[in-house]
């Protein structure tokens, strides 16, 4: 299993090509669970004791159809839900060849796969999907936005603290 | 069409027609999410208890004496022998296996435990 490298700016695209597809370019939070269930159709099942049997928190299904997710994580977690979701959905959406080259025939095929798999292209696989999912759900062009508002309501404070010679634990509550 | 989805594929689409994901017409109805999703995905048989229909129905906002109604409950009796237990056989198992997932420790799952996995994967 070779993982094609995948630039940080080319899974920023694939996010923004997902965004502007759906409609969700001036959208916050994010929609994922709606994109995922009503409009591509892919099941989102919840797995009682995934994480406490095998400490995984989501998988994707060969044939794409289905998201099995934690169910604890999926009743009781929502930002780490959300965050799964888009995570798994980043599998869906930039490692779709692999499944395909994997061609899973049986359970045969399926353990052999798994003994086979190597751990350096499987973190490389991980590291694309964590970087969608956070693109997605935090666009960069929503970030710079508040990152912006922020940082002149901070500027704003430091000048009254200047002025009014509050100390530092003071002037981090103005608001 | 698969029989045994004739009765989920429709539940499922009028879930969707009403703008719910899963999580949500759960919580809404009070109902269980993995026993409604299996239901949709044709792994469970429509109910027997025409009661229990009925809530479903109204559920998904269908009314009485309409065609929608009517197909729900001749979708959920076309369907109910197709499905006679909640378990995969082999081939449709393979196609629910994971490709890619990661422990939280970034190991290796043992044989045994994928083992257990495909076991669980049956049922879920």
């Amino acid at each position: 299993m070779l993982v094609k490298y995948l630039s940080y700016e080319e899974i920023e695209e694939r996010t923004r090509q997902v965004l502007k597809t759906y409609g969700y370019e001036s959208t916050l939070p994010i929609p994922i669970e709606r994109l995922i269930d009503n409009i591509l159709q892919i099941n989102v099942v919840p797995f009682p004791n995934l994480f406490k049997g095998f400490e995984i928190n989501a998988f994707t299904s060969s044939d794409l159809k289905t998201i099995y997710i934690d169910e604890y994580l999926y009743t009781n977690l929502e930002p780490q839900y959300r965050f799964t979701l888009a995570h798994e959905f980043g599998h869906i959406t930039l490692h779709r060849y692999l499944y395909e080259q994997v061609k899973i025939r049986g359970l045969e095929d399926w353990r052999r796969f798994m003994g086979e798999v190597d751990e350096k292209e499987y973190r490389k696989l991980e590291i694309q999907a964590n970087n969608f999912a956070g693109l997605l759900l935090v666009p960069q062009v929503f970030l710079d936005q508040q990152f912006v508002l922020q940082i002149r309501s901070l500027g704003k404070n430091f000048k009254r603290a200047e002025i009014q010679k509050l100390r530092r634990d003071d002037y981090l509550e103005l608001t | 069409m698969n029989p045994k989805s004739l009765f989920g594929d429709y539940f499922k689409a009028k879930r969707i027609a009403n703008g719910l994901t899963l999580r949500e017409f759960c919580k809404k109805f009070g109902l269980d999410p993995g026993n409604i999703s299996k239901l949709e995905r044709g792994l469970f048989p429509p109910p027997t208890s025409s009661k229990k229909l009925e809530s479903y129905a109204s559920f998904l906002g269908l009314k009485k004496g309409t065609n929608d109604w009517v197909e729900f409950f001749d979708r959920a009796a076309a369907c109910r022998g197709e499905i006679p237990e909640d378990v995969l056989k082999d081939p449709e198992i393979v196609k629910n296996l994971p490709v890619i997932f990661r422990t939280i420790r970034g190991k290796k799952v043992s044989a045994k435990l994928l083992a257990e996995l495909v076991e669980m994967i049956k049922k879920t």
